[in-house]
């Protein structure tokens, strides 16, 4: 008897970028997608508004006494557009990627502002450009507001990395 | 090959770093030749608004604006200089306005604490925005209070 080959239905949303097959669970995909779209908003806006005034997030970044006014310049046209690259990336295929990136540089703004805080400088986040720079030196406030960013990249690099693989092993018991 | 020895997890997520950071530099280049309010890359250079002391003292009169905080001012301050930050804004600018009331044409000049601080440039901001002060030049003065005290000392 001739045998028909079946075509094996996958879901979906079973391969992920990277090629690890899996299907996570809706919650995880739920918590996956708004914590792409709150993450990119963020970054978004961030990067967005820096864009607009280089020579102002140049101050900025002069005000931390960290780096002289050459790697201000250059660091002042670079970031900005990392952020928003990273944004965009975290939409995409590219998530993972972005999601290293923005850790990394979470990583670093923490650090610089806990450095000018045990250094008692009278700074402006400038997080989020002029907007943010307005506001008058939070340095706890800075400081929880980007770990909960860290805190926020790290739970949707996790997702991402680790759900296809669960979902693998839920789909084979 | 770029990264052989990687996991293909890893090597993609490393790809799509380097691919990122490659796109953001190119967008800063472009940056660079293109955004009407570029960083500045010398020390010396001045900003829109800018003025450096020896500007100001050949000006017949001004009107100090002190944007650090009421401690440094309260510890020492360029004499006859005005109180006003953002953390009192609403009360320190009716003594603005009383200390303007004698020669209301006399140019503002602001001042921080030095060359990398931002109060003077916001407080400057603050002042051309909201109190229709459009008519009188403001000014920051680079290098701040720092800068008048190193020429005080001379």
């Amino acid at each position: 008897m001739e045998t028909v080959e079946q075509p094996v239905k996958t879901p979906p949303d079973s391969t992920a970028s990277d090629g690890r097959k899996g299907s996570p669970s809706a919650a995880v995909r739920w918590a996956k997608i708004l914590l792409s779209l709150g993450l990119a908003a963020v970054f978004l806006a961030s990067g967005g508004a820096k864009i607009l005034d280089p020579a102002a997030f140049q101050k900025e970044i002069l005000q931390f006494q960290s780096v002289s006014i050459k790697p201000a310049g250059l660091l002042a046209l670079y970031l900005p557009w990392l952020e928003l690259f990273c944004g965009v990336a975290l939409l995409t295929r590219f998530r993972l990627g972005a999601t290293c990136i923005l850790a990394g540089l979470m990583v670093i703004f923490i650090g610089a502002v806990a450095l000018a805080w045990t250094r008692g400088l009278d700074v402006t986040c400038g997080c989020f450009g002029s907007a943010d720079s307005a506001a008058a030196t939070s340095y706890p406030l800075w400081i929880a507001r980007n770990l909960l960013i860290l805190a926020g990249l790290g739970a949707f690099g996790w997702l991402t990395w680790k759900a296809p693989a669960r979902a693998r092993k839920t789909n084979t018991a | 090959m770029l990264l052989p020895a990687m996991p293909v997890p890893v090597r993609s997520i490393a790809m799509q770093i380097v691919l990122l950071g490659i796109l953001a530099a190119a967008a800063a280049g472009l940056t660079a030749v293109l955004h009407p309010r570029q960083p500045v890359w010398e020390a010396d250079v001045l900003r829109p608004g800018e003025v450096r002391l020896d500007m100001v003292l050949e000006l017949p009169e001004v009107l100090w604006v002190d944007a650090r905080t009421r401690a440094d001012f309260e510890q020492d301050h360029i004499p006859g200089a005005v109180l006003l930050n953002e953390e009192e804004w609403d009360t320190l600018l009716f003594d603005l306005f009383d200390a303007f009331t004698g020669n209301p044409e006399r140019p503002i000049v602001v001042y921080c604490d030095g060359e990398q601080c931002q109060r003077s440039t916001k407080v400057a901001e603050r002042l051309r925005a909201e109190t229709g002060f459009d008519a009188i030049d403001i000014f920051v003065l680079k290098g701040g209070w720092s800068e008048w005290k190193q020429w005080n000392n001379r």
